[in-house]
């Protein structure tokens, strides 16, 4: 049976939990660059202060050293921050503003960002706080306007991390299943 | 991580995870699990006053503060009037004094600041006297 890269890939874990699907120009890298280039990308979630030690803590859950768990928290999060960020843009457009409810918000966006280890966004949601605790509406939407900002940057960079990373596993499952047949008409 | 991960597993230890925020669920939830300790998961203080109403029992709840319906701090006072002596750890991520306070005087047994870690789970269980170091 001829196996598909793709077909894996629309089978696998990551289909279901991943973004969109991206053109995979990947496969005429050799394993050892695409390992090296992983290490590099997952580095510099590090090295650019997006990231802190929080998330290794996460990765290093997963016993087997699989990525299905972190890639299922990042999809996770992924989905609820956005609805969340949307109802603090709301609360602030209010007038009055609403200040516990706008208060939960932040709260529930710190709570799972320090959760991941999102550390740009947290501090952004702390200046967010601090302003808010001031009565600063207008330095507020500024502040989410920052948030925003760090958020989509974040998701961006996990976007193409995981593109490469789910290329990575396939790799590895193909190795794995051995050396493919040619598929024999027989007629 | 630092140093090896203890499994608890030959303990039985059973544990509640008291949480509204779907990350937070998935990642409490692992870390018990990575521990060995069987868990259930509900999203609220109601939800886990009611699984206890149910005759649910568990050695650990972690509890978090800001939750809807129920709070943390509601649900932990509820949980001490049904009777419930399961050991309660608080879990937020807000940790100012007056706050920390109110969580404790509800009746939790210990409070840890998110986000919870192998250690700091394992902290909790050693301060509660549901793990020894060896």
């Amino acid at each position: 049976m001829h196996i598909s890269l793709f077909t894996l890939y629309h089978s696998s874990v990551f289909q279901k939990n991943l973004f969109p699907t991206y053109n995979f120009i990947l496969y005429s890298m050799d394993l050892k660059a695409l390992h090296l280039k992983l290490q590099e990308m997952r580095q510099s979630f590090f090295n650019e202060g997006y990231l802190n030690c929080q998330y290794t803590q996460i990765e290093a859950l997963e016993k087997d050293s699989s990525p299905y768990f972190i890639v299922e928290i990042i999809t996770l999060y992924f989905r609820d921050s956005p609805n969340v960020i949307a109802a603090l843009e709301h609360e602030l457009a209010r007038e009055p503003i609403e200040l516990p409810k706008i208060t939960k918000c932040i709260n529930r966006l710190k709570s799972s960002s320090a959760s991941i280890g999102a550390i740009k966004i947290n501090n952004e949601l702390e200046k967010a706080n601090i302003l808010l605790q001031a009565g600063n509406v207008e330095g507020m939407k500024e502040a989410v306007r920052r948030i925003k900002k760090e958020h989509s940057e974040l998701r961006a960079k996990f976007e193409t991390y995981f593109q490469f990373l789910a290329y990575s596993f396939l790799c590895q499952l193909m190795r794995r299943a051995g050396p493919t047949e040619q598929a024999v008409n027989s007629s | 991580m630092a140093g090896e991960v203890p499994n608890l597993e030959a303990s039985k230890l059973t544990a509640l995870v008291v949480d509204d925020n779907f990350v937070n669920q998935s990642v409490h939830h692992k870390l018990l699990d990575r521990l060995g300790i069987k868990n259930d998961v509900v999203s609220n203080g109601q939800e886990a006053v009611d699984v206890h109403c149910s005759g649910r029992n568990y050695d650990l709840i972690l509890m978090d503060m800001d939750m809807p319906i129920m709070n943390g701090i509601q649900a932990t006072r509820r949980l001490r009037e049904m009777g419930i002596e399961s050991k309660i750890a608080g879990v937020t991520t807000r940790a100012e004094e007056e706050e920390v306070k109110e969580f404790m005087e509800a009746g939790l047994n210990d409070f840890q600041e998110k986000p919870l870690t192998i250690s700091k789970l394992v902290s909790i269980l050693h301060n509660l006297e549901l793990y020894v170091q060896t």
